[in-house]
């Protein structure tokens, strides 16, 4: 329960900042996910699963800014080639801000997108070595194309995608679940700062693609189909990876 | 249809395709597990994240040396087994063992060979008796005015509602015996839960460390293990802790908090170890494996991995009693001084 009063709160900060005046959106999406997904810590096997995925996203367009947010959550049950199972958990806040350059074509705008990302893994043979996890914010540049058609341009197709190579990490250690400065006599916020990890460029990085289709509804609201696509390489004590595919059905409720 | 709207239906159509499935496209390949493949890896994160051989002098690079000749791509999935669990057994520790769908490697050799004074018909015929108490997974019978408490499995959770009858009941007894003899180990809560209640003070019993990367030095600092007291009841007389080879890991740990208590005393045989913390993890062809990841040293800096000495060590033919548990008479005989 408390995660989801925290998902909120950041969901709100964000609304609460963005400007006033601009078209405010909230988009409701659900679906299914694929995902696969390696620990090297544990294993070099692929874990793969598919399951429910739920979003809850936040958008402010102007004239020249447009601002999005998105909350993702999933819980996957995934299984190695040989039936091991592991159950992962994905939770992000996702943020884009795209800027309408003049000197870009039409329909492109130019921006940045910033991540935060958590994933905890529990091994069904790895006992106390469970759970694995890794938290990360990442930062890195993002673009998007968006068109309407139809008659009466009632379809949109939009697209976006962000690539994030700065960032840190916050993960499991070497042998055991908790970060090796947890493992110390010292404060729980000494033991945090000193187990963050910044990035190392092209070592870790965070990538994503959103494409969407919406049909405009006669209250402006709009309904459609997307798909939004992952990629996560992380590297700390050990490296970790994982992707996914999300095939949604969106509900766009403009306020 | 008007060229410019199907011209943004195929730039859509083009988009999706390009967008969809790529999950699937951009999933690794399985790696290879051929018997070389799954021998190397093996050895190689046992080499990095093991965190004995220097304390064992165990020459691991020259272990490979030996077992490599063996490792050949015609080997069945049994042949494999076996040399890999006979590689590892070369780590003599308790804590390394490899799983696979047909078999448990191990290495027991901590207490094969040793004579485990542990006669559980004996206990139950003379001791015990019928009419014990079960609280939780602790069985207890007054012997002698005295509280012997026999405890299986720290696998078994022990409460502190548990732990509240056993202070309870040593108002009506003049000691307490703890029997955890042939305890395999579990979880270390249990071991806490138990020793929170025979001390009134923060008690330092142990350091521990754990390895960071490949490279021998690799490790965290030395972080002190502590008792910490329990807020309630508590029973501050005289322990006694009978032990044998066949106590390991978390038993072994419980030994060494036992052992700093200045109104406890050990009975028995040493430990048979156990002291590093294992590492879980799963090789090329899904069989898994764990090794210790950690170190852990009394005040002595002598490594619980080599088990907890006892203060009384009864494994002298001349120690046994006809008919009798000498380890529980010795005990009775300690607490009534």
């Amino acid at each position: 329960m408390k995660e989801y009063l925290i998902l909120a709160y950041l969901l709100l900060l964000h609304s609460w900042v963005f400007a006033q005046g601009n078209q405010r959106t909230i988009f409701l999406n659900a679906g299914t996910q694929n995902t696969w997904e390696k620990d090297f810590a544990y294993s070099p096997l692929v874990y793969k699963g598919s399951s429910n995925a739920f979003s809850l996203g936040y958008g402010s367009a102007g004239e020249k800014k447009t601002e999005e947010v998105y909350i993702h959550y999933s819980r996957l049950p995934m299984e190695n080639a040989f039936g091991a199972e592991m159950t992962a958990t994905h939770a992000s806040v996702i943020a884009y801000t795209f800027y309408k350059a003049d000197w870009l074509p039409e329909k492109f705008t130019l921006g940045w997108s910033n991540n935060n990302a958590l994933s905890i893994r529990n091994f069904q043979d790895a006992q106390n070595f469970n759970p694995r996890f890794d938290f990360h914010t990442s930062f890195g540049p993002a673009v998007a194309y968006q068109t309407s058609f139809g008659k009466d341009q009632q379809w949109r197709f939009s697209s976006q995608a962000h690539w994030q190579v700065i960032g840190f990490l916050f993960s499991a250690s070497y042998v055991t679940s908790p970060p090796d400065p947890f493992l110390h006599d010292q404060p729980t916020f000494n033991a945090f700062w000193q187990s963050i990890r910044f990035f190392q460029p092209f070592r870790q990085q965070d990538l994503g693609i959103l494409n969407q289709l919406f049909y405009e509804l006669s209250s402006g609201n709009e309904i459609g189909i997307g798909y939004r696509y992952h990629y996560t390489s992380l590297e700390n004590a050990q490296r970790s990876q994982r992707s996914g595919g999300n095939y949604f059905f969106q509900l766009n409720f403009k306020l | 249809m008007k060229p410019s709207f199907l011209f943004k239906w195929l730039m859509f159509s083009v988009l999706a395709f390009v967008g969809s499935g790529c999950e699937m496209i951009f999933e690794p390949k399985a790696p290879h597990d051929s018997p070389n493949a799954v021998f190397e890896h093996l050895w190689a994160d046992v080499h990095n994240r093991y965190s004995y051989f220097e304390v064992k002098q165990i020459d691991w690079q020259a272990v490979k040396e030996s077992y490599s000749p063996l490792i050949h791509d015609d080997l069945s999935p049994f042949e494999l087994f076996d040399i890999l669990g006979d590689m590892l057994a070369e780590l003599e520790d308790g804590h390394v063992n490899l799983l696979s769908s047909f078999n448990r490697s191990r290495n027991w050799s901590w207490y094969e060979g040793y004579p485990l004074f542990y006669d559980e018909q004996l206990i139950y015929d003379k001791y015990m008796k019928t009419d014990y108490r079960i609280i939780g997974p602790l069985h207890a019978q007054t012997i002698d005015n005295m509280l012997y408490v026999n405890y299986r499995s720290f696998e078994r959770t022990i409460s502190d509602q548990h732990m509240d009858e056993i202070v309870r009941l040593m108002q009506f007894h003049d000691g307490l015996i703890i029997d955890v003899r042939s305890n395999g180990g579990g979880n270390l809560r249990n071991a806490h839960k138990i020793v929170s209640r025979f001390t009134e003070e923060e008690v330092i019993y142990a350091r521990q460390r754990f390895k960071t990367g490949p490279g021998t030095a690799d490790f965290t600092p030395w972080v002190s293990l502590r008792i910490t007291p329990h807020s309630g009841e508590k029973y501050l007389g005289k322990v006694a802790i009978l032990t044998n080879r066949r106590s390991y890991s978390s038993t072994t740990f419980f030994a060494q908090m036992m052992r700093v208590l200045p109104q406890a005393r050990l009975f028995g045989d040493r430990t048979g170890g156990g002291g590093g913390t294992p590492v879980f993890a799963e090789l090329p062809n899904g069989w898994t494996y764990r090794f210790s990841g950690s170190q852990t040293i009394d005040p002595d800096d002598a490594h619980l991995e080599f088990g907890v000495h006892v203060d009384q060590l009864l494994i002298h033919p001349m120690d046994q009693l006809e008919g009798k548990d000498h380890f529980i008479e010795a005990a009775v005989g300690w607490l009534r001084e």
